[in-house]
């Protein structure tokens, strides 16, 4: 019983983030629209004319390179704290929790550290392409092969955090 | 029973009080008045004969695997569960096992079994219990529905709460799969365009159309470009001022003119374009959930009528699905197509139809 009253609180943002997604995706503003198929299509509506669209986008600039070396260290301060299949899962989670965000700690309470194949990092990680100032993703060489750690942080001058740490290809 | 995660090894710690207060923040910041948390995506659950399994393949899956993703429909809908719970119990078991009965565990558990790989710790039952697709499925429901709000998780997520995997993510690219077996062993359709997955939903709420497609355009203007990157959608009449909600989750990485650009988790960039900035609801550097308002349709750009732009670039991506889908260059684009993706391609891939024809007109120019 303990175990699941204590993953209440993160389930419950997690919770709002699915309730939150359904919900606003299908039925907005009150709108009974349960499903596609109910939205009645009212043929007094003559469809306008569609607009004509040249935009084109503006590229989203990649992370400094300050911002990139400092997001190599965060990634292998993840990694090397995720990797510790020795420890008690009281103790591990308790360690992940200061280099993860809110949500992506709140995915990793659910992981029994034993199952975890890392132990250490075999060689310096690479910045993935698309890089930005806010968000990027790094791939670490380990005993376990490639891990990719996706990183975010809400400024330029904050600390970077991990949201996901996956083995690359999965 | 319901209490033991697979592994049996990991006992969950107190929270830290910050994770909790941020939860409640979130309640009040996010939730609008009156709106439950209902899902709108659920159907009933179906028995199905397991005696009977179609002739065939179902996404490569076939004879005793489709047996075994029946047994596990039935553990639901004998626990009076739902239809996703059916598909999630799939999606689960092809992750652990492709649907496969398994007498062997692996590096990381050794003395996992059957198609849920429960552990021999106790808390599953015995050796013949774990090897009965029944019962271990049985098992695997009882554990799940004790996970609070696991209806509401994200599949893998909730997944995960029970099976405690190294990678919480495990099980995602499972899911289309799964409700599609699921579908297909119980004779019904998928019970709603745009919440198939949880991970990726609609930008709009249903019943919008499309105004311009991805690829070429049948009849370009002259001095305007004649390949669009892009899909275009909008509710008509009245389309200024809908709307627009986050596909997927990520980072909000650029909003400036009339664009905002999410940076997903898994590394594709998502645009939305032609929205007045005052309209725009997000900033940079904020965390984003799917399903999360960002900003309402706008006309601001180079653009003759309120619509909604949505450009997927997969330059980045760490999704093998999404990186494998053809670009706009592959396509016969231009140069500046490189990397987009055709979003009906992409929410092919988590499950949704993006202009089904019950709802969405499509008016391509």
């Amino acid at each position: 019983m303990k175990r699941y009253l204590a993953v209440l609180p993160a389930a419950a943002v997690l919770v709002l983030a699915g309730c939150i997604g359904t919900e606003s995706a299908s039925a907005p503003s009150g709108q009974d629209t349960n499903s596609a198929t109910t939205v009645p299509r009212s043929p007094t509506v003559t469809p306008p004319a569609a607009p004509r669209d040249e935009a084109t986008v503006l590229p989203v600039p990649e992370a400094a390179d300050a911002s990139q070396t400092d997001a190599l260290s965060a990634a292998e301060k993840v990694l090397s704290t995720f990797g510790q299949p020795e420890l008690a899962y009281d103790e591990w989670i308790a360690a992940l929790y200061p280099v993860m965000t809110q949500s992506g700690a709140a995915a990793y309470e659910g992981t029994d550290p034993t199952t975890i194949p890392v132990r250490h990092i075999t060689g310096t990680g690479e910045i993935m392409a698309g890089s930005t100032e806010v968000a990027l993703i790094v791939q670490v060489p380990t005993d376990a092969g490639l891990y990719n750690v996706s990183l975010s942080r809400p400024s330029a001058t904050a600390v970077w955090l991990a949201d996901r740490i996956r083995p690359a290809g999965a | 029973m319901a209490e033991q995660k697979t592994s049996g090894a990991a006992t969950l710690i107190a929270v830290p009080l910050m994770l909790l207060a941020a939860g409640f923040l979130l309640i009040i910041l996010i939730l609008p008045p009156g709106e439950t948390a209902a899902a709108a995506c659920t159907g009933a659950a179906t028995t199905v004969d397991p005696a009977t399994p179609p002739q065939g393949a179902i996404e490569g899956y076939e004879g005793d695997q489709l047996v075994n993703a029946a047994h596990i429909m039935n553990a639901a809908s004998t626990l009076k569960l739902d239809r996703n719970a059916q598909v999630l119990g799939v999606m689960t078991a092809i992750g652990e096992s492709s649907l496969t009965v398994l007498d062997n565990g692996d590096a990381v558990g050794p003395d996992s079994r059957g198609l849920f790989q429960q552990r021999d710790n106790g808390a599953w039952g015995t050796y013949e219990d774990r090897m009965n697709p029944s019962v271990s499925a049985t098992n695997f429901f009882t554990a799940l529905t004790a996970v609070t709000g696991w209806e509401t998780l994200e599949p893998t997520l909730a997944a995960h709460m029970v099976q405690g995997n190294a990678d919480p993510f495990h099980y995602e690219r499972f899911f289309t799969t799964a409700d599609r077996i699921v579908t297909a062993l119980a004779g019904d359709g998928p019970s709603g365009a745009g919440c198939a997955s949880g991970s990726v939903v609609l930008p709009l709420s249903a019943g919008f159309n499309m105004t311009d497609g991805f690829g070429p355009r049948i009849s370009p203007v002259a001095g305007a470009s004649s390949w669009h990157p892009a899909t275009d959608l909008q509710h008509y009449p009245n389309p200024c001022g809908d709307q627009i909600y986050s596909i997927s989750a990520g980072t909000v990485a650029l909003i400036q003119g009339y664009q905002v650009s999410i940076k997903a988790a898994d590394g594709y960039t998502v645009t939305y374009m032609h929205m007045k900035l005052s309209d725009v609801s997000v900033q940079v550097g904020d965390p984003v959930t799917a399903g999360q308002p960002i900003a309402l349709v706008g006309n601001e750009g180079p653009s003759t009528g309120c619509h909604l732009d949505i450009r997927i670039d997969q330059n980045g991506s760490t999704n093998d699905a999404v990186t494998q889908l053809s670009d706009g260059e592959d396509s016969g684009g231009p140069a500046a197509s490189r990397g987009y993706v055709n979003p009906e391609e992409f929410f092919a891939l988590y499950g949704i139809e993006l202009c089904p024809t019950s709802s969405c007109q499509r008016q391509l120019s």
